[in-house]
């Protein structure tokens, strides 16, 4: 019977091409992973998702802002642009000569639209203010707080493509202030040496994120060769919520010849545990600040951080960068730390490089401190238009540390060593796309994982159109952990199936059907997950979301996900566990200057559970509405 | 025994509720046809699926001992009227035995939007009747669509009581049932439907069923289904407006059921 479906489909399937979505919610998902709940690194993503450079008139500063794109592959891209007069569709992508990246992944980022005539350039003055509020009457037994809104405001405002302004409050729910976290920055471009300027808030990325990054994040996802390989370097102003990850102080860019310099200085305040006798027994990182408690630990802490790096081109095909940086913290880690070991102050180094040579490009990063290292060294492959490969080794030492790094891998915390191998293809057969990884490993935690584990994860996707306007994709991730590494082998394993088809009766109805299955073997136990997506555009400017989620999990342990359409600039990621419904409507619609949008989502868990813990959610309904107004005036 | 299973139905109703039985061709066909169009007796499960009706119809489908079990007798009439661009139904259904009782009216409203695709909701309001215990009102929303990619391929999903209504004093709400439907038709006489039905609380549950038509006048049907395991099969002959099915289905743990319906076609268009 299980396999009923697939005869199903193999019966009617006969002209097949290349997919692509509609549904936004698809698009952060394959770049930013299903995580557990907003999550503040999509910002980036859902930014450049939201306004999409248009490819035949993107300037190279504009080009850079989208991931996966190396400064070698805006070259070409320009180059070739220019030489033909621009693109007329995507698939002009696969005949770029020289580009060492996947472009089909940039494709949710960008438009084509023919170039208009150059005009004169004229200084005009763009506002973006978007104010969100989120109610929400799920009541934590810790946090019993009486305040269930969050709300947030953002002010965005460009004066021409010289001077960019960020600035930005936000109170979470159960905080009391209104700007428990706020945020400014100013960029000034178009500075001499083609240099440019922020002071305030900004974030750095770097090579390959294993020194600096604290920004937006490639995951393994099923784009099995996109955003594997990190493309730094760059600075930006820091617009996301993240009160944790960003710098506060003033950076610079500028290039000198065939050599680009970056400065960075910083001293910002961050929330820490600290013991008697003013030692830090933990970093607080979740920027909550809702009981006595949470709020008693923000500001513990001053951090400064200094640092430079330089890109060198000294061949067309070759580009190598070093970073140098200093972070000091005005206490020292307590005895009782798991972090004890680790100076208050600590230096770092770092090299990058990057190079390719007609279909193939290699790069990686090596960065140290106090004597330990972490390497990560990429190989990527065009074996033809149609064939894209990559394969990716890693190498973490287990004291190597930074406060700023996001690296490539299985670490789910810092004093974790990890050696692992990822590979990965992509295939356009023309029947079809397939991605394909397999990525294995072996973790250590200098605390909790006495003895190294083993792991191994594959996913093979699969997605394909048989018929205009109906497409289908299905997936299979299997994870395999071994429990203890004490040699008896056996190994936690994870597998997760996934069928979804998305079909359009018109342009403006689209509608996606998915159903998913969980299975671990410890304990035993499964989770599945039904959802029905419906997308109505009344006009251009008006826009119906809705979903309903039917699932069914034996506990946590398989957990499902689903990645929300959510307010503009947001997302939703809610853990999907136990039994019961979940549902949403999402209406936004644009009059003038304005948009305003509205989510309402409901969660009724009416199955029934065994433990104590799992018992609190009986018969719970957890309600939740979203409202933002944004604003867009121009001068 | 009456005693017994009246207990059942008042303390399970939320379990039991689903438990209704479609029309003869979707039994027979272990009800996978949700991606069918032209259905009376989809006003429970799928309501767009009576948008492919072409003119007005009325339909009658009984069974007399469903699992065997003379008690759970289930009669169900529906009559459709299609206007320009609107088609409604209503519906009526009787189930149980003198200790318990169900009697429902549905509504149902239908519309061709766009050249492939359908949309149907139905309102249904229940009247639960308990010798002894009195009598509750239940309403409940269904809501489903059809959309037909090509000809021969249809795809649908339904949602039963999308209001998540409750039974009046029963802690549990009635099952929110989500449905997803697949038809394909390889050559004309034959159409192949896939379905997939999930409720909270219990496994995803697939149903597969094959429609044949040897003759122009003759459907021979056949499904099989799991969670919980069935199989079932019957026959369907349509002669001038009229159009007579019986369908059987076994349960593996349960007896047969049979049933039989009748459909007249009062005008073409």
């Amino acid at each position: 019977m299980k396999f009923s479906f697939i005869l199903f489909f193999i019966l009617f399937c006969k002209v097949l091409a290349q997919t692509d979505s509609v549904f936004s919610d698809d698009i952060l998902e394959i770049y930013t992973g299903s995580r557990s709940s907003e999550d503040e690194y999509s910002d980036e993503i859902i930014n450049l998702y939201s306004n999409p450079v248009n490819i035949n008139t993107a300037t190279a500063s504009e080009l850079k802002q989208i991931p996966f794109l190396s400064e070698n592959d805006i070259k070409c891209i320009i180059l070739y642009r220019d030489s033909l007069g621009g693109f007329s569709d995507s698939e002009d992508f696969k005949n770029i000569p020289g580009v060492h990246s996947d472009l089909t992944a940039i494709i949710p980022f960008i438009y084509i639209s023919t170039p208009e005539k150059p005009v004169a350039t004229e200084r005009k003055v763009q506002i973006n203010l978007k104010n969100n509020l989120i109610y929400d009457n799920y009541r934590n037994e810790d946090y019993p707080y009486d305040n269930s809104y969050k709300v947030n405001h953002k002010l965005k405002i460009n004066y021409g493509e010289n001077i960019f302004i960020s600035a930005q409050t936000e109170k979470d729910a159960g905080e009391t202030d209104y700007a428990d976290f706020s945020s400014f920055s100013l960029r000034a471009n178009h500075l001499p040496l083609n240099g440019n300027v922020i002071i305030g808030d900004y974030s750095v990325k770097f090579g390959q994120g294993l020194a600096l990054w604290s920004s937006y994040s490639p995951v393994k996802s099923t784009e099995a060769v996109s955003g594997i390989i990190k493309k730094g370097s760059n600075i930006s102003p820091h617009t996301g919520s993240n009160e944790n990850k960003f710098f506060r102080g003033i950076a610079s860019n500028f290039d000198y010849g065939f050599m680009a310099f970056s400065l960075f200085y910083s001293d910002r305040k961050t929330d820490a545990t600290l013991d008697d006798s003013g030692n830090i027994t933990s970093l607080k990182t979740d920027g909550y600040h809702r009981t006595v408690n949470e709020a008693n630990k923000k500001n513990n802490l001053a951090e400064t951080f200094y640092g430079f790096s330089a890109d060198i081109l000294p061949l067309e095909n070759l580009q190598i960068g070093f970073l140098f940086g200093k972070t000091g913290l005005s206490r020292n880690f307590s005895e009782e730390s798991k972090y004890r070991d680790i100076p208050s102050s600590l230096p770092f180094y770092s090299v990058s490089y990057s190079c390719y040579y007609k279909n193939y490009s290699i790069s990686g990063e090596t960065a140290f401190n106090s004597g330990n290292k972490a390497s990560i060294n990429n190989l990527y492959v065009n074996v033809t238009k149609n064939i894209k490969f990559v394969t990716s080794f890693r190498y973490y030492d287990q004291d190597y540390f930074s406060y700023y790094w996001s690296p490539f891998g299985e670490l789910y915390s810092s004093l974790t060593s990890e050696t692992g191998v990822y590979s990965g293809i992509k295939i356009n057969t023309g029947y079809g796309i397939i991605n394909l990884y397999y990525d294995f490993y072996k973790i250590k935690n200098k605390y909790n994982q006495p003895f190294p584990v083993k792991g191994n994860e594959f996913l093979l996707g699969y997605s394909v159109s048989p018929f205009k306007n109906f497409a289908v994709k299905v997936s299979f991730k299997n994870k395999n952990k071994e429990l203890n590494g004490l040699g008896d082998e056996f190994f936690a394993s994870s597998k997760k199936y996934r069928f979804e088809i998305q079909y359009s009766p018109s342009k403006m109805l689209n509608l996606k059907s998915r159903y998913e299955i969980k299975t671990i073997n410890s304990p035993d136990e499964k989770g599945e997950l039904f959802f029905q997506d419906l997308r109505y555009d009344f006009t251009k400017t008006f826009r119906l979301n809705c979903r309903f989620i039917i699932f069914g999990t034996g506990s946590y342990n398989t957990a499902l996900y689903e990645v929300e359409n959510d307010l503009p600039g947001l997302f939703y990621s809610p853990p999907l566990y136990g039994e019961g419904l979940r549902w949403y409507i999402n209406l936004s619609y644009k009059y003038g200057l304005f948009r305003i949008s509205a989510k309402y989502s409901q969660t009724n868990l009416n199955g029934t559970f065994d433990s104590d813990e799992n018992l609190k959610l009986l018969n719970k309904t957890r309600d939740r509405l979203n409202l933002q107004i944004e604003l867009t005036p121009e001068f | 025994m009456k005693s017994l299973l009246a207990f059942i139905l008042i303390f399970q109703i939320n379990i039991c509720y689903p438990q209704i039985l479609p029309g003869a061709r979707q039994t027979a066909l272990s009800n996978a046809d949700i991606a069918n169009g032209s259905n009376l007796f989809n006003i429970e499960v799928n309501p767009a699926g009576l948008n492919g009706i072409s003119g007005t119809e009325l339909g009658v489908f009984y069974s007399p001992s469903p699992f065997g079990m003379k008690e759970l007798s289930t009669g169900y009439a529906v009559f459709s009227y299609g206007f320009e661009n609107l088609r409604l139904s209503l519906g009526y259904s009787n189930y149980g035995f003198e200790l318990y009782k169900e009697n429902t009216l549905y509504f149902s409203a239908g519309k061709n939007l766009f050249n492939n695709f359908s949309a149907g909701i139905s309102l249904s309001l229940t009247n639960i009747s308990i010798k002894n215990y009195g009598n509750t009102n239940v309403f409940r929303i269904n809501c489903g669509t059809i959309y037909s990619v090509r000809n021969d391929f249809n795809i649908a999903f339904s949602i039963q009581n999308l209001t998540n209504s409750k039974v009046k004093n029963d802690s549990q709400p009635l099952p929110v049932i989500y449905n997803f439907g697949l038809a394909y038709s390889p050559v004309k006489d034959i159409s192949l439907n896939l379905a997939a039905e999930k409720e909270v609380r219990f496994n995803t549950s697939l149903h597969f069923g094959i429609e044949f038509i040897p003759i122009e006048f003759i459907a021979l049907r056949t499904g099989i289904a799991n969670e919980p395991d069935t199989f079932s099969g019957g026959a369907g002959i349509f002669y001038s407006r009229f159009n007579f099915s019986y369908a059987f289905k076994n349960h593996n743990e349960l007896g047969i059921t049979h049933q039989i319906e009748l459909i007249y076609k009062i005008t073409e268009q």
